[in-house]
């Protein structure tokens, strides 16, 4: 134990097989919220680790435990990347919330980070407050992002000409295909293209929603208060911030974002009050 | 077609973070030069550029749109950007 923080790695058992976690909480007392973290995906949750780790301790200190779990396919779980399915991942996220529900007897937060925002919106059932950090908006572009890295490296290596609508024809063929060494499988990324925050009916959620970069006076994306102002405009109002901090899922070298996670405190605990 | 200032600024910024440029990036002028001329942007990091302009703006870059006159210069990179925005 370290600054009032219990930090417990565990394989839980799920249908699905042994899963990955590790849990943040505060020593000797409940937590006061308790938030599940949706991770980003492939590359990003690699460059995403540190700054995850940091704030999910930095909640716990604040009084509020944290699980992250390993999807399936992905970092200690277990499974192969390219036999993971957007809804066997969905499952994950059920079990991994009734595990917390029995564990802490109170509705988890969902706290989506990139493409994690992408499952926050397709869990089904009651509403859970909704916390998103950079969230990818909508799927269907991150998808043709991740394409084009494909595209990008078979230029490099001499095979000019593949196009992204071609690599999406294939997915839809029923291909796996290889992406910056992630087998995309199309059950996968098929129904994550389908997902989009824009589309997504919140209803009786509370959402805040966080965007950070490191210039010095920036502002919450365009794209974000579009989707933003729609929500209103259906009865869901969300909170829409951006703080200044390093952009940690992007950057070439690891970097730390210990900015989010204050706002984040900010921002949840006024929704509580 | 000339880009606002708020798109001048937002797409610096994206240069800044996407590639790392420090100091670099408050000296970029429309004419300045950047593919051939900024060594850290590569093939991969055109992408990652890409992505984050789409984050950023919500708009889509299609596969025949990516080509290396858009990347040539600020100026012509910034430009881009307002087309796709108004577009």
């Amino acid at each position: 134990m370290l600054d009032g923080v219990v930090a417990t790695a565990a394989f839980e058992t799920f249908p699905q097989g042994a899963r990955f976690t590790m849990q943040w909480a505060p020593a000797g007392r409940a937590p006061v919220r308790t938030l599940l973290l949706l991770p980003p995906f492939g590359e990003e949750m690699n460059k995403s680790r540190r700054t995850l780790a940091w704030s999910a301790r930095s909640f716990a200190r604040h009084g509020w435990a944290v699980l992250a779990l390993d999807l399936g396919g992905t970092g200690d779980s277990a499974g192969d990347f390219g036999d993971a399915t957007w809804a066997g991942w969905l499952e994950d996220v059920g079990c991994a919330l009734d595990l917390m529900k029995r564990r802490f007897g109170t509705q988890p937060t969902l706290w989506g980070v990139r493409g994690g925002s992408l499952l926050a919106a397709a869990v089904d059932g009651e509403a859970h407050d909704v916390l998103l950090w950079q969230p990818v908006i909508n799927g269907d572009a991150y998808l043709t992002q991740l394409l084009r890295l494909r595209v990008a490296n078979d230029a490099f290596a001499g095979r000019e000409g593949t196009t992204t609508k071609q690599l999406r024809a294939q997915l839809e063929a029923g291909e796996t295909l290889e992406v910056a060494g992630y087998d995309l499988n199309p059950e996968l990324v098929l129904p994550l293209g389908r997902t989009s925050l824009a589309a997504w009916q919140p209803g009786d959620r509370r959402i805040a929603w966080l965007e950070t970069g490191a210039e010095t006076d920036g502002q919450p994306s365009p794209a974000g208060r579009r989707v933003v102002d729609d929500w209103a405009a259906r009865g869901t109002p969300a909170d829409l911030r951006w703080v200044r901090g390093e952009p940690f899922w992007l950057t070439q070298d690891i970097s730390e974002n210990t900015t989010l996670a204050q706002a984040s405190i900010e921002l949840l605990d006024a929704v509580t009050a | 077609m000339n880009a606002s200032q708020d798109t001048i600024d937002a797409v610096r910024g994206i240069l800044e973070q996407t590639l790392s440029l420090g100091p670099r990036a408050a000296q970029l002028t429309p004419a300045s030069r950047l593919l051939g001329a900024i060594p850290e942007l590569d093939s991969m990091a055109v992408i990652n550029v890409l992505t984050a302009m789409e984050d950023r703006f919500g708009f889509a870059v299609e596969d025949d749109e990516i080509d290396a006159q858009t990347f040539a210069t600020f100026g012509s990179l910034a430009a881009f950007v307002e087309s796709k925005m108004s577009a």
